[in-house]
């Protein structure tokens, strides 16, 4: 119990640093509303500049101290203003990915400022010792507890208290309610920021005279335990800030006293525990869907997955000459690690390009990999070829892993969590002790344990028969590296155009959508996570013989797998154009050893001049980070985006001297039309066929059916039915329970009661997708189109089949298909022939509301839930629409059930409505009867129905 | 791996700072010699803002400049490469290959956490002689042209007898959860069960630990008295400033800087090094040790500013200047023509050579303990520091055989 006592004493200095930390975190969440991932790195800047400051520049603690406070500020500040600023109206994704740009920014410029000399602080703190519960406890311990309880205290009651600290609250909650009020919300995020980094500044102050090795990455990977720290604290209690952070401290310590020291074989447990806690809050408390309040955020544009043959082969034949012919050996295992790194990245393409699944850990599956095929070799002498294999599905298992909080978390959080994941793989998994057996015949047995050899000897290596040994054979293994990449980058190519890269597009762009249209949202990030893995593993395995191949023993804990790779991958992906195949070569080359490094270096020689010009690689990540920024400024394409737009550019200048060009591109687009609407489609535009139509008529009816969130009742035990062919109108004043009818119904929000069944059969038990694929289609207010694909996609990936072979078989052909019957009828029905081939951002509005219509329509729905489809469109826009919904109906034989504000549209196409108030049902029958009820005119309409007749409720 | 260990120990390996190799002749052959001249080349980091060793090429310069003044090595004058290892990975593999292009007769003294550089030499067949053996890839201490002649990455089995020696009876460890502490942590265990000392507790911190107060109550609390350190030299210090004169404590000689040292004051003369080589200041027992203080002052007098007595250090000054004086003797067996290949030919045959200040080294024996092959000498000493004097002074004439202590200390109880 003594024991206990003194240690928990004892963990309080660790426990007031993760919360001074972590209350830096959490006031630029709370003031500018942004997710500081830069946090650990700015507080290993405030230790570099004061360790410097003392040393180097010869300056006394408390000025050092000071100065070392007002710089990180203004650090925090600058980046505000110049980076965060423009950002305002971004998803706090995007600003979250920007801050990992201030990370590699920081971290580049300590690296060349301080280098990673190992440096000494005298100590700020009066130095003494008490004993307390038989444990000898230093005095500086309780001093920097008392100041950081001082400075949390303080932000508290400003936040509590003072106008200020309550606006900033507000600022973050509604910045133009703020705005309206007179507090600037760029004023406050910048003052956010600048005490947020000046808390930073404190903690490298106070944490320098620890003894802590400055020069390690920990330092920066200490925002782990501090997002854990806020994220106990929901990102806004200062007290529970100071709680949370001393409880970490204490489990971490008591479990590394109790149970690594006793227990060697848990070795990183007790760096596990942050992950726990990242864990618990966001996955347990996590939605498998997100609710209809979620933020659909902005995703990095889309490569088309094109490939050129020609072009392709022309590169490769170019790159293979010069490996073989012409490149010096270190050139050339540039080129290698080039194509290592673009593996790597073009899993990340996959994940986060593709499916929109934010990583921080993508180095985990590839070490595990590496992990796992190593120690085969060196315990049982596999051949590399199957245990390569093996470990490659060991990936695919972690992946598997990661997946799982993805169900339940996403975008930011799912950030947070696969950091958290990242950082304890590397605790648990790569830095352990391994060891291998000691060579045969070997005396080194009377030296017990000693004797078997540290790390994993794998000896000299071949895969296909070409040796893996950058030294003895650099052209072979850059060969099988740039061969494999390219091989990999053509089947994700594949992916991109082949309708299970649509499902992957639509999860990204919108869960609820993508659910709404039968995609399999769990299927489809389950399979993101697992092909991402495995190339990953891939990746990961071929790197660690291209960098341990020569020594013949590998040694996973040298930080090749550390978390803070992890980001540098992501961020240099980013970089490159995450979206984009391509994209990945071009982030790979900004990685230290690769391609870009030996350009700089040429460069840097030839320039020549002051020293730093010479050594021009060394500034490659700290550009990194610049450009990084900058792409989350802008669409965020990366480099393979702006390449793509010049390259376009520049054949458009080519071809403007081939007079034939446009009628030759006409002809081909003609050619193509008609392969895709084979099945009708092209039969006509603005009439709807007759028939027949693939429409399997069902009745839809709703018995009893509640929503409940928390406590409020949004539905209260409604009944409806909707026969086929007729429509049914919704109608009741917003906050009436009208969508969330629509949600429960479709899946997207879970009933509490009642019964939902389609042709009579009960659908309750069916997820959202699975409705769909039963029958039940929907739009949604908000459109949820896929924004960065085309009409045709967003077409083609309502109406794909749902199988999952197309996983596979989409890998290594995506050959166009014709649409569906039902897709083709309605891309002519909603007349989109002529906008297949753009974007869909490039639409107008009432363009866009049509197609997010269609596209419900090819799916083949029996049931249409149309939520509000004429918000936004003009009257003559709304009255076509009616006219096309009314035929749907009345010659497709589809049930549809629209909820909408606007009189005219109900009047003019519904059979029946039903009146919505507070939840309940208070009237149903024909659109004049309702109109005429006395109950509806006072709960909804207010007066007489014919006066609305031409206007929606917003001019009632 | 020991020599990743090592490497997190001593923090040697620079990281962030970088450049690539560049470098240059340090040292023109004298006019005297009647053969061709032969580069031996030195790669090191200097001028970085992370570890650096200015005062070991200045050491490699002045025992160039000595062999120059005996006639060069079997006639040929020698001339000296620095190449400046940046403590960069891309430097350090720059560096080996122009070792190689330019067909270097050998590379000595080499210093690099980072690696890359054995393969490239052993396809070009060109011996490294003396390298510190710090690399992260391990490969200086079990690649077969690499001739270790430092001891130190053994120093955790030294370490408990030299504790022992300075009144200790029951000892701790303090190291990271890391992979390459294991290796350190063992040896330290072995080598207490060698001298029969109990080592309780085996604390392994998190390498993000910030405070090593808790640390400190642990050995404390268990009754430790002595203390092994595989630890950063930031936390050692750490340690120490926390464990105050409750403990005695023991790491390898370099880990801790002399600034440090003095800093901590008095608790700074609680601390044993284990060292593989005499303290400067026993010149008066050793005549290769007068031998080398002459060459360097020589070096010193022709306006090298990095051969100043003041920079001098047992462990890294007194390795490069042994590496040379290996390359010219063994150099000077060389059967036939003088050739790279014929010099690692040679070292390969070479038994008993007696360098004095080390006891003599047989290369056709590796070291039998897997993964340091390469590490032909096995004896360590004992220094500590004396903090009065503001000097590291030898803790006797004892020496330490480390295979001994660790085949003593694996031995199973009768």
């Amino acid at each position: 119990m003594t024991n206990l006592l003194g240690y928990a004493l004892l963990s309080l200095g660790t426990g007031a640093l993760y919360a001074l930390v972590a209350s830096g975190v959490v006031v630029i969440a709370r003031g500018a509303g942004v997710i500081n991932f830069a946090h650990g790195a700015l507080v290993m800047w405030a230790a570099y500049f004061f360790s410097a400051a003392q040393e180097n520049w010869g300056l006394p603690v408390a000025p050092a101290g000071a100065l070392t406070v007002v710089v990180t500020a203004a650090i925090g500040l600058a980046f505000a203003v110049l980076a965060m600023r423009p950002l305002r109206g971004a998803s706090p994704l995007i600003r979250a990915m920007a801050t990992l740009g201030l990370l590699i920014i920081v971290q580049s410029v300590a690296g060349l400022c301080f280098g990673s000399r190992v440096r000494s602080s005298p100590s700020v703190l009066p130095a003494g010792e008490l004993t307390m519960f038989g444990t000898t406890i230093g005095v500086d311990l309780f001093v920097r507890l008392a100041a950081v309880a001082v400075v949390i205290a303080v932000l508290w009651a400003f936040f509590r208290f003072t106008t200020v600290g309550l606006a900033a609250t507000a600022v973050v909650d509604n910045p133009r309610a703020a705005a309206a009020v007179g507090w600037s919300p760029d004023a406050v995020a910048g003052a956010a920021w600048c005490v947020g980094s000046a808390l930073a500044g404190l903690a490298g102050v106070l944490l320098a005279p620890l003894g802590n090795p400055l020069s390690s990455p920990s330092l920066i990977m200490l925002v782990v335990p501090a997002l854990a720290v806020a994220l106990m604290a929901r990102f806004h209690s200062l007290p529970g800030v100071f709680a949370g952070g001393l409880a970490l401290g204490l489990v971490e310590l008591e479990t590394q006293v109790g149970l690594v020291t006793a227990h060697p074989a848990w070795t990183g447990a007790d760096r596990v525990i942050p992950l726990i806690v990242i864990v618990f809050y966001l996955v347990v408390r996590g939605h498998g869907i997100p609710d209809r309040g979620h933020i659909v955020a902005r995703h990095p544009e889309l490569g088309g997955g094109r490939i050129h043959p020609l072009a392709l082969g022309m590169l490769l034949a170019v790159a293979l000459a010069l490996i073989w012919f012409v490149l010096p050996s270190d050139w050339v295992n540039a080129v290698g690690a080039n194509a290592l790194w673009a593996l790597l990245m073009v899993s990340l393409v996959v994940l986060v390009g593709f499916a929109g699944q934010i990583c921080l850990g993508q180095l985990v599956p590839a070490g595990v990999a590496a992990l796992i095929t190593g120690r085969i070799v060196a315990s049982w002498h596999w051949p590399l070829v199957a245990a390569l294999v093996v470990g490659v599905i060991g990936a695919v298992a972690v992946g598997l892993l990661f997946a799982l909080p993805a169900l339940r978390t996403r975008g930011l959080q799912l950030a947070i969590v696969t950091l958290g994941i990242g950082a304890a793989a590397d605790a648990i998994l790569f830095q352990r002790g391994y060891h291998s057996p000691p060579p045969a015949g070997t005396a080194a047995t009377i030296f017990g344990g000693l004797g078997s050899p540290e790390g994993t000897v794998v000896g000299t290596q071949s895969l296909f028969g070409i040796e893996l040994d950058t030294i003895d054979n650099p052209d072979g293994f850059a060969t099988l590296a740039l061969v494999v990449f390219t091989l990999v980058a053509l089947a994700v190519a594949n992916l991109r155009r082949g309708r299970a890269g649509r499902r992957l597009i639509a999860i990204r762009a919108d869960e609820r959508a993508a659910a709404a249209l039968g995609i399999s949202v769990v299927g489809a990030k389950l399979y993101a996570f697992a092909l991402s893995a495995a190339i990953a593993g891939l990746g990961g395995v071929l790197y660690v013989f291209y960098e341990y191949g020569e020594v013949g023993n590998i040694n996973y804990g040298a930080g090749t797998f550390a978390p803070f790779g992890s980001i540098m991958l992501i961020a240099f992906a980013v970089v490159g154009g995450i979206g984009w195949v391509s994209g990945s070569v071009a982030g790979a080359t900004l990685v230290v050893g690769t391609l870009g490094t030996r350009v700089a270096m040429v460069v840097g020689d030839l320039l020549g001049g002051p020293g730093w010009l010479v050594h021009l690689d060394r500034f490659l990540p700290l550009a990194s980070g610049v450009v990084l920024i900058m792409i989350m400024n802008g669409p965020g394409g990366g480099i393979a985006a702006d390449n793509a737009r010049a390259i376009h550019r520049a054949l458009a200048r080519l071809g403007s001297g081939w007079p034939d060009r446009p009628a030759r591109a006409a002809a081909s687009r003609r050619r193509r039309l008609a392969h895709l609407l084979a099945s009708g489609g092209d039969a006509g535009e603005q009439p709807v066929p007759v028939q027949p139509v693939p429409v399997r008529p069902a009745r839809l009816a709703v018995a009893g059916l509640t929503v409940t969130f928390g406590a409020m009742t949004a539905v209260r035990s409604i009944d409806l039915a909707v026969e086929p062919g007729e429509v049914v109108g919704l109608i009741g004043p917003n906050g009436a329970g009208k969508t969330s009818l629509i949600d429960a119904i479709s899946g997207h929000a879970p009933a509490a009661g009642g019964v939902v069944t389609l042709g009579g059969t009960p659908v309750d038990r069916l997820g959202a997708p699975r409705r769909a694929r039963a029958g039940i289609g929907r739009t949604f207010q908000h459109l949820a189109l896929f924004e960065d694909l085309t009409v045709l996609e967003n077409i083609q990936a309502a109406s794909d089949p749902r199988d999952t072979r197309a996983y596979l078989t989409n890998l290594l052909s995506a050959r166009e298909r014709p649409l569906p019957p039902m897709a083709a009828l309605a891309v002519g029905a909603f007349g989109l022939r002529d906008d297949l081939f753009r974007t869909v951002s490039e639409l107008p509005y009432g363009r866009r509301r049509l197609l997010s219509v269609a596209r419900a329509v090819a799916a083949a729905p029996s049931v249409l839930l149309l939520d509000e489809p004429c918000a936004g469109l003009d009257q003559t826009e709304a009255a076509q629409l009616v006219r096309l919904l009314r035929r749907l109906a009345d010659d497709w034989g589809l049930a549809i059930v629209i909820n909408d504000h606007d009189m005219s549209v109900i009047q003019g196409v519904c059979d029946r409505v039903a009146v919505i108030d507070i939840g309940r049902k208070i009237a149903e029958g024909r659109p004049a009867e309702v109109c005429g009820d006395p109950r509806v005119q006072a709960a909804y309409l207010g007066r007489p129905v014919g006066e609305f007749e031409g206007k929606g409720l917003a001019g009632a | 791996m020991i020599v990743a260990g090592l490497g997190v120990v001593l923090a040697v390996a620079g990281l962030t700072a970088c450049g690539h190799g560049g470098g240059g002749a340090d040292s023109s052959p004298p006019a005297g010699s009647s053969g061709a001249p032969v580069t031996v080349m030195i790669i090191a980091p200097t001028g970085t803002a992370g570890g650096n060793y200015p005062e070991m090429v200045a050491a490699t310069r002045a025992a160039v400049r000595g062999v120059n003044a005996r006639g060069g090595i079997k006639g040929h004058p020698v001339q000296l490469v620095h190449c400046n290892e940046n403590n960069d990975g891309s430097a350090a593999a720059a560096c080996a290959k122009q070792a190689a292009d330019t067909g270097v007769l050998a590379v000595v003294s080499e210093t690099s956490g980072t690696g890359g550089i054995m393969a490239t030499l052993a396809k070009a067949g060109i011996a490294s002689v003396g390298s510190a053996g710090v690399s992260a890839d391990g490969s200086e201490l079990h690649s077969p042209i690499s001739f270790v002649l430092s001891p130190l990455v053994m120093f955790p089995a030294v370490c408990p007898a030299l504790l022992k020696k300075i009144g200790a009876g029951h000892l701790g460890m303090v190291g990271y959860d890391l992979s390459a502490s294991d290796r350190l942590l063992i040896l330290g265990q072995v080598g207490a069960k060698a001298v029969g000392l109990p080592v309780s507790p085996v604390v392994r911190v998190p390498i993000t630990t910030n405070d090593f107060t808790p640390t400190v109550t642990r050995l404390t609390a268990a009754g430790a008295d002595g203390t092994v350190m595989v630890v950063t030299e930031q936390a050692a210090v750490a340690v120490m400033r926390g464990g105050g004169g409750r403990l005695s404590y023991c790491h390898a000689t370099g880990a801790i800087s002399d600034a440090s040292l003095e800093q901590l004051g008095p608790v700074a003369g609680r601390l044993v090094e284990a060292t593989a080589y005499p303290e400067l200041d026993e010149a008066d027992r050793f005549s290769e040790l007068r031998r080398m203080r002459a060459e360097l002052d020589a070096e010193y007098n022709s306006g090298d500013k990095d051969a100043s007595a003041a920079l001098w250090k047992s462990s890294t000054s007194l390795n490069g200047w042994l590496s040379v004086q290996v390359v010219e003797k063994i150099g000077n067996q060389v059967p036939g023509e003088l050739t790279s290949s014929a010099l690692l030919a040679q070292l390969g045959r070479t038994t008993n050579l007696d360098l004095q200040l080390v006891p003599p080294l047989d290369f056709t024996r590796p070291n039998p303990i897997p993964g340091v092959e390469r590490v032909f000498n096995t004896t360590l000493r004992g220094a500590r520091w004396d903090s009065g004097g503001r000097r590291h002074v030898s803790l006797g004439n004892e020496t330490y055989q480390a295979l001994d202590i660790l085949a003593a200390g694996s031995r199973p109880p009768r």
